[in-house]
């Protein structure tokens, strides 16, 4: 995954089935051992469940969820440390493409992000990625990356398409579940996205709101250059190399603070916004 | 006391050596890693805070800075004067 070599070892079939599921689309055979990132989620026998991993972590948890939970963190975090140590830099974020133009979405966990995302799909954005921003250094553009979105209970009401294929996928916490790139093509046809310039970030602001009406004001690059940071991994080992980077990311770029209403009418006012015919 | 402050409000203004500037489109973003803080601020402020090298004189840095704006001294001296007051008081200039 992004060049990091990653093994994973579950007594636990349902946190095995998690992980291939949710990152399907980077499964390949083993390679080189360097840098490589071995995790491990054991039950042990007085009932507790312990994450580990070959960075030297460990921590004890008292059920499954919260355990699988750890472990998808642990799978991130040591894919991220490595990928930045090798130059390539990742933003907490979602992304789409639209006529070779990519707009970022960032937001905490039930911001929105997906839901939005998964609506513009339907509207002929294509995905670039809806939890990481992958950035080529040489070229300045966003990378797909395509681990399987975490659809939450709820979404398939409001994107009907996945309907379609949600019984198919592995189950993750309080009814939420995995949709691998492969179905989300198959619902949505052309719906992948090949890596393309930045013009546009919306950082998102607090929860949906579905009975309001959405709002979108512009900050600038500036504000959200120190927003996004919050958002990047690499920020917390050295800021001011973060911040050199995103600024110049951001150079050019159109920024804006979102607040999610209504789903179609916020789908609308993004589309606007962005400048695209969505229809 | 009173002549410590004078000379102290009269010496040249410097840069804080534990702060950095990026300039991000239109704006610029001071980092101060000392305080652990960031400060948002326009071109001209940022402009003003780079002419900020220790050897010139807060007259010098008034012409200076008039003269890449193509204003006369006078007319920019007050509002020099007062962001590198503030400055001053958020630590990012000494």
């Amino acid at each position: 995954m992004l060049g990091v070599q990653v093994s994973v070892a579950a007594d636990d079939p349902a946190a095995v089935e998690l992980i291939e599921e949710t990152y399907a689309a980077f499964r390949s055979a083993p390679g080189p051992a360097d840098g490589a990132l071995a995790l491990r989620l054991e039950r042990k026998a007085n009932g507790v469940f312990r994450v580990s991993d070959s960075d030297g972590y460990e921590r004890s948890w008292p059920s499954r969820p919260y355990a699988v939970g750890d472990l998808l963190s642990r799978f991130m975090f040591g894919v991220l440390a490595r990928v930045t140590a090798r130059g390539i830099y990742a933003i907490h974020a979602g992304a789409v493409e639209h006529r070779g133009r990519a707009t970022l979405f960032s937001g905490r966990s039930g911001a929105g992000k997906t839901t939005l995302v998964l609506n513009l799909l339907q509207r002929g954005f294509r995905l670039l990625s809806d939890e990481l921003a992958v950035v080529e250094p040489s070229t300045q553009r966003i990378l797909p990356y395509r681990r399987s979105l975490h659809i939450r209970a709820g979404t398939p009401e409001l994107v009907p398409p996945l309907r379609l294929v949600e019984r198919r996928s592995a189950i993750l916490v309080e009814g939420a579940w995995t949709l691998t790139p492969e179905m989300l093509d198959e619902v949505l046809p052309g719906c992948l996205a090949p890596p393309a310039r930045l013009t546009n970030v919306l950082l998102l602001e607090g929860p949906p709101v579905p009975e309001s009406r959405p709002t979108l004001t512009p900050v600038s690059p500036a504000v959200a250059a120190l927003e996004l940071l919050r958002a990047t991994w690499a920020a917390s080992v050295d800021f001011d190399a973060g911040l050199r980077r995103l600024s110049g990311l951001l150079e050019g770029v159109s920024c804006a603070r979102l607040r999610i209403g209504e789903l179609e009418e916020t789908t609308d006012l993004v589309g606007t916004w962005l400048g695209a015919s969505v229809g | 006391m009173a002549g410590e402050v004078a000379a102290s409000a009269g010496a040249p203004p410097v840069r804080s050596a534990a702060v950095t500037l990026e300039r991000v489109g239109q704006e610029a973003i001071l980092h101060d890693r000392e305080r652990g803080r960031v400060h948002v601020v326009n071109g001209s402020a940022a402009h003003l805070w780079e002419l900020c090298d220790g050897r010139a004189t807060l007259d010098e840095i008034v012409a200076a800075f008039a003269a890449s704006y193509g204003a006369p001294p006078d007319a920019v001296r007050a509002d020099v004067e007062g962001v590198v007051a503030t400055f001053r008081d958020l630590g990012v200039l000494t």
